[in-house]
């Protein structure tokens, strides 16, 4: 029997060099989950969804080094192929689905809890030893601000010496409030002259939500503007518990460029109930920077959105996020945009363990932890609920 | 009684509270009829009644209302919804029932493989219920019907087969894809009070029709009836000398290029006329039809009809005026004005919609997306058949906590865009609604005294323009809209659960 696993990390990536050195970035964040779970004692499994991998390049399990030991933390690589990625629409022009790849991961965890976040991520040591302390409770969403730092993280430090870098070469940081730039040591800098402090999203969306809101529809008082929520940078940290993830079917899995989808599944877990909270200093995560317009930074968003729509790639309206958001706040109630299929459920997926997930078989016959692959029904097949208990 | 899951839930929602008049009455009519005709076509099913919130001081539905000695093949549960629970939800004190989480708690606990949910005030035809007993629903259809108005005195007393046939002779009207309509008492769709044929002419718009709608235009108000890609006009043919018909119309807003190809056929397809329609302009079309006798003239008017932004519909044609002559319609037109009698009356509607706002533009996403699917959503509460599974997979209707109106058609875009295409059952399939008081639900009549007792007692209700807008999204995603948490039809509360007989 698998033990029972305390938390699941989903993250997704694909052996495709996204925003330069994308290896790099990646065995920096394996290397420092496996080695922090040892380091905590944490018992957790770390999923990795390997969508629509290259031909061409090899897999991740051969492209990344991996530990002689895994200590308390398995790693599961769940392959989701090209021609199941074909079947979605845009699947041409977008490699991978991030919302839905998640969702793959998501759906297959079976920790008690679950934190979907980014394979370029370092997380501080008091964060894990919070994680590994088991105090998470499961009608929480919880968040926390993201710290950018430098990209010359050094690959071939150990642990310490890469948090020692981050801490000490900051860009900026993805508040609540806002995104700032930061001194290296981590001091805002005074505005120079007149430049405007630089708003998160969230300031424009909750304008166009009271715009529009003269259209909202369902009659009645109640709240005018979004719950005020941290989604700031929230697709790099979301953590919930799985039946929380479940009821909620994981993010929206609409076939358009991830932008906005994690903010809307914040708002939809807060509207069923899930109320968050905000993982304070000295709990950080860092993430490392990379090439522009590749994934969201203030100076890169307007070569993102350029590069997305020459290719015709859908993006949610932020107008429209705010407008759903205030409904949901308004009626209490989640928007789900998913079927019971969410996750590519009812699909078996080729899955590889690494770590003690091994099986004892497997062990014996001497195969390496590296080239074991084995294939699960990983999806649930489509079954309705039971019928709930009606007392004659 | 048998564990065996039966092959169709029945759900409906109510409570002893007399709501629109006579209801014990009207519900005593639905449930003997579902029990005889479950017996009639050897039809596998439960009834669930979701008792919600009973009034304390009257009795019980299972008390309330009269059993048969034998049930059949049907089941019959009653699960009750007490008022403690009920007084959870936000306007409970002036809400009564809130319908659609009602029904929701019987969907939840459904235990056919398909799950009807319907209305205590409907009476069914027996080809509709051979149709469900012979088992050939399939799992991913949305299945809808047109819903057929009665006359209230169905006689309460009288055999099944009486009650049928009463519902067939004493119509009121018809609720289908393209609007209510007025039905006269041979079930042809009335003319409007004020309409766009001849009265006189044995015109009568048939299948294919929208409802009168007015605009203001240089001329003044135009009354005009768009059509859809077929439309049929009702001919009954008098002594009219010569046998033709004058048609004054206009490419409609889905016509590209600003033209319509038209072609006209008769009941056995032959083409009785064909041209092409550019700008607004007059045709005339030889009948050469048997006299005294009613024919099918179909419009085929198809091409490629774009919806319109914010609207399902593809409106391919516009009417201005069908009768016997132009100058028969001029001489018509000249009594409207002598009168004054309708164009005030139009100019009112007119001005209330200009105030009201165009519907919101769409940005379309990519694809192109402007409108809704094009779904039969009108009267939906009371024919809506999924399998249970799909049920689940939506999670049955949006559980929001106010007045019910529209909250039925954001089920239907979910579970159509959640891959359960729509299918209409047609002729002699039929669902009858025994009429009940104004102001208690839905009719065209009744639509203001209702909206008015909404209002006085500040209950919100869902706009058509969102639901619009979000079936719209649907469309434009692919993906359903779901409202509701996993625990949705009340799922964790235990619920007391009385079987009658």
């Amino acid at each position: 029997m698998e033990p029972p696993t305390y938390l699941s990390i989903v993250v997704t990536s694909r052996n495709d060099d996204h925003g330069g050195r994308l290896l790099r970035r990646m065995q920096i964040f394996v290397n420092g989950v496996i080695e922090q779970c040892r380091r905590q004692g944490l018992d957790a499994e770390l999923i990795i969804v390997e969508w629509n991998p290259p031909p061409e390049r090899p897999r991740l399990v051969e492209a990344l080094r991996w530990p002689a030991e895994f200590g308390p933390c398995r790693v599961r690589i769940i392959e989701v192929p090209p021609e199941r990625h074909r079947r979605f629409r845009h699947s041409e022009t977008l490699p991978l689905f991030q919302m839905i790849a998640k969702n793959v991961g998501i759906r297959r965890a079976r920790g008690r809890f679950v934190l979907a976040t980014n394979v370029d991520l370092i997380l501080s040591d008091e964060l894990m030893a919070f994680l590994a302390a088991r105090r998470l409770e499961k009608d929480r969403l919880y968040r926390i601000d993201r710290h950018d730092v430098m990209a010359e993280v050094p690959a071939e430090g150990t642990l310490d010496e890469q948090l020692a870098y981050c801490r000490t070469h900051l860009l900026r940081i993805h508040t609540r409030k806002g995104s700032f730039s930061l001194e290296p040591d981590g001091r805002r800098p005074r505005p120079a002259g007149d430049a405007p402090p630089r708003w998160h999203l969230a300031w424009p969306v909750a304008q166009a939500g009271l715009r529009r809101i003269k259209d909202l529809v369902v009659a009645g008082g109640g709240p005018v503007t979004p719950a005020p929520l941290h989604t700031n940078g929230c697709g790099d940290f979301t953590l919930l518990s799985r039946a929380r993830w479940s009821a909620l079917r994981g993010y929206a899995e609409l076939e358009m460029f991830s932008f906005h989808l994690d903010s809307l599944f914040c708002y939809a877990a807060q509207a069923a109930g899930a109320a968050e909270i905000v993982l304070r200093e000295p709990m950080r995560i860092y993430h490392i920077e990379h090439a522009t317009g590749s994934g969201w930074t203030p100076e890169g968003q307007g070569a993102l959105f350029g590069r997305l729509a020459a290719q015709g790639i859908p993006c949610l309206d932020p107008a429209l996020l705010a407008e759903w958001a205030v409904r949901m706040r308004r009626a209490r109630a989640p928007m789900i945009f998913n079927g019971e299929d969410w996750g590519i459920g009812g699909e078996q997926l080729r899955e590889t363990g690494l770590g003690d997930s091994v099986s004892e078989d497997e062990a014996a016959s001497g195969a390496g932890p590296r080239n074991r692959a084995e294939t699960r029904a990983t999806g649930e097949t489509r079954r309705p609920g039971a019928v709930p208990g009606v007392r004659p | 009684m048998t564990d065996r899951p039966p092959y169709l839930s029945i759900v409906v929602t109510s409570r002893n509270d007399d709501h629109g008049g006579g209801l014990l009455r009207r519900m005593q009519i639905f449930v003997n009829g579902v029990i005889e005709q479950c017996r009639r076509h050897g039809l596998d099913a439960e009834l669930i009644i979701v008792e919600w919130n009973p009034p304390p001081e009257r009795p019980r539905l299972v008390e309330a209302l009269r059993w048969p000695a034998e049930f059949g093949s049907c089941r019959v549960r009653i699960i009750e919804v007490p008022p403690e629970r009920h007084r959870w939800f936000q306007y409970s004190e002036v809400l009564p029932l809130f319908q659609m989480i009602a029904k929701n708690v019987g969907i939840r606990r459904a235990r056919g493989r398909f799950v009807l949910a319907t209305n205590v005030d409907i009476v069914f035809s027996d080809e509709l219920m051979a149709f469900l007993a012979a088992r050939r629903l399939e799992k991913d259809r949305l299945y809808r019907i047109d819903r057929h108005d009665v006359m209230a005195e169905v006689p309460a007393e009288g055999t099944l087969d009486e009650q049928l046939a009463y519902c067939r002779t004493h119509l009121l009207r018809i609720h289908t894809w393209e609007g209510s309509f007025s039905l006269e008492p041979d079930g042809r769709r009335a003319l409007e009070r004020v309409d766009v044929a001849d009265p006189d002419s044995g015109v009568r718009f048939g299948r294919g029709w929208f409802q009168v709608c007015t605009t203001r235009e240089p001329s003044g108000v135009v009354y005009w009836r768009g059509a859809a890609p077929k439309a049929e006009l009702v001919v009954t043919m008098t002594d009219m000398v010569p046998p033709a018909l004058a048609l004054e119309l206009e490419p409609g807003p889905s016509c590209k290029g600003g033209f319509a190809e038209l072609e006209i056929r008769d009941t056995s397809e032959r083409l009785v006329a064909k041209g092409t329609i550019r700008g607004k302009q007059w045709i005339s079309v030889g009948l050469p039809l048997e006299s005294h006798r009613t024919h099918v003239l179909t419009l085929c008017s198809a091409g490629e009809g774009r919806p319109i932004p914010g609207d399902p519909r593809v409106v391919t044609l516009r009417l201005f005026w069908c009768g016997r002559s132009k100058a028969e319609y001029q001489r018509i037109l000249a009594l409207r004005d002598a009168k004054h009698l309708h164009d005030t009356e139009a100019e009112a509607v007119v001005e209330s919609l200009e105030r009201a706002g165009p519907a919101r533009a769409f940005t379309p996403v990519g694809d192109g997306v402007v409108s809704p699917a094009l779904l039969h959503t009108n009267g939906c509460g009371d024919f809506t058949l999924l399998s249970r599974e799909k049920w689940f997979d939506i999670r049955g209707y949006p559980q929001f906590r106010i007045f019910s109106f529209h909250l039925d058609s954001v089920l239907c875009y979910a579970a159509h865009h959640a891959g359960a295409a729509e299918a209409v059952l047609a002729e002699p399939m039929r669902i009858y609604h025994i009429e009940h008081g104004v102001g208690s639900g839905w009719t065209p009549e009744g639509q203001a005294a209702l909206f008015d007792r909404l209002a006085a007692k500040g209950i919100p209700c869902l706009d058509n323009r969102l639901v619009m807008e979000w079936a719209t999204r649907m469309r434009q995603y692919g993906a359903p809209m779901i409202f509701n948490r996993s625990d949705w039809g009340l799922a964790d509360a235990e619920l007391q659960e009385a079987i009658p007989g």
